[in-house]
């Protein structure tokens, strides 16, 4: 069995994939049925692209620069 | 012998130095997206294959999940559960080459590189699609045997360096996916 704390983050990691399923799945409605669909494009991009970069890429590592 | 200070600020020196590496190719694809728009506006031929771009894109997220958690089993321990997530990220990464395959092979007759979407499709498709034969590559390195030694060690940097540049392919794909395939 996995530790509490690895089940936990392996949790948080299948809670951000159904994010980023709901935004790809949404942004294909959007652009198969709207026609000048893109402003609505980028701004569903933003999410996406931001959901993998903080919490898949930890891109608040950046600010840590004495390390862990 | 390496002073305590540099050895302590390594990690940190490491990430660094892959982000700014990852800023400069983001830079690289934020070109080729706004030349996309700059030659042809939001121009797109019907015959662009969609429900393949959005397989496309769900295979790239669902490697990304595995990638994620094979890091994380790799940070606990979990040698195990790291190998299997990292070989499904491996093999959903290959199924992606796959579809960009057969998209080409669709896109030659309806768009080819001689038309502007065409060349647009082909060089955004195939420098992203290297970045993903490349990720591959680097997934497959940190499988070898000798990373099991430095992951029993607490050296996982490999792996994070890996990973990381793997989710950076992912968002890449998130901006070019509506780029190409959607945008009209």
């Amino acid at each position: 069995m996995p530790k509490p704390d690895l089940r936990a983050k392996l949790r948080l990691g299948l809670i951000v994939f159904v994010g980023l399923m709901a935004v790809e799945v949404i942004e294909y409605i959007v652009g198969t049925t709207i026609s000048g669909a893109l402003p609505y494009l980028v701004i569903l991009t933003v999410p996406g692209a931001g959901l993998i970069l903080y919490y898949y890429m930890h891109i608040e590592q950046i600010r840590h620069t004495g390390g862990e | 012998m390496q002073h305590p200070t540099f050895i302590e600020n390594r990690l940190a020196i490491n990430r660094t130095g892959l982000w700014l590496f990852i800023f400069s190719d983001a830079f690289l694809f934020a070109a080729l997206l706004a030349s996309r728009y700059y030659l042809l506006g939001v121009l797109r031929p019907q015959e662009v294959n969609q429900p393949l771009g959005l397989a496309l894109s769900i295979i790239l997220l669902l490697s990304s999940l595995t990638a994620y958690r094979g890091e994380t089993a790799a940070i606990y321990g979990d040698i195990r559960r790291f190998r299997r997530n990292i070989l499904f990220t491996v093999g959903m990464g290959s199924l992606f080459l796959v579809g960009v395959g057969v998209e080409w092979a669709e896109a030659f007759h309806s768009f080819p590189p001689s038309t502007a979407y065409g060349t647009m499709f082909f060089t955004l498709t195939g420098f992203h699609g290297f970045h993903v034969l490349t990720g591959v590559l680097a997934l497959l390195v940190v499988l070898l045997p000798g990373q099991k030694k430095r992951l029993a060690a607490g050296n996982y940097w490999g792996v994070e360096a890996m990973v990381k540049y793997w989710h950076f392919v992912d968002v890449a794909w998130v901006f070019i996916y509506p780029t190409l395939y959607l945008v009209s």
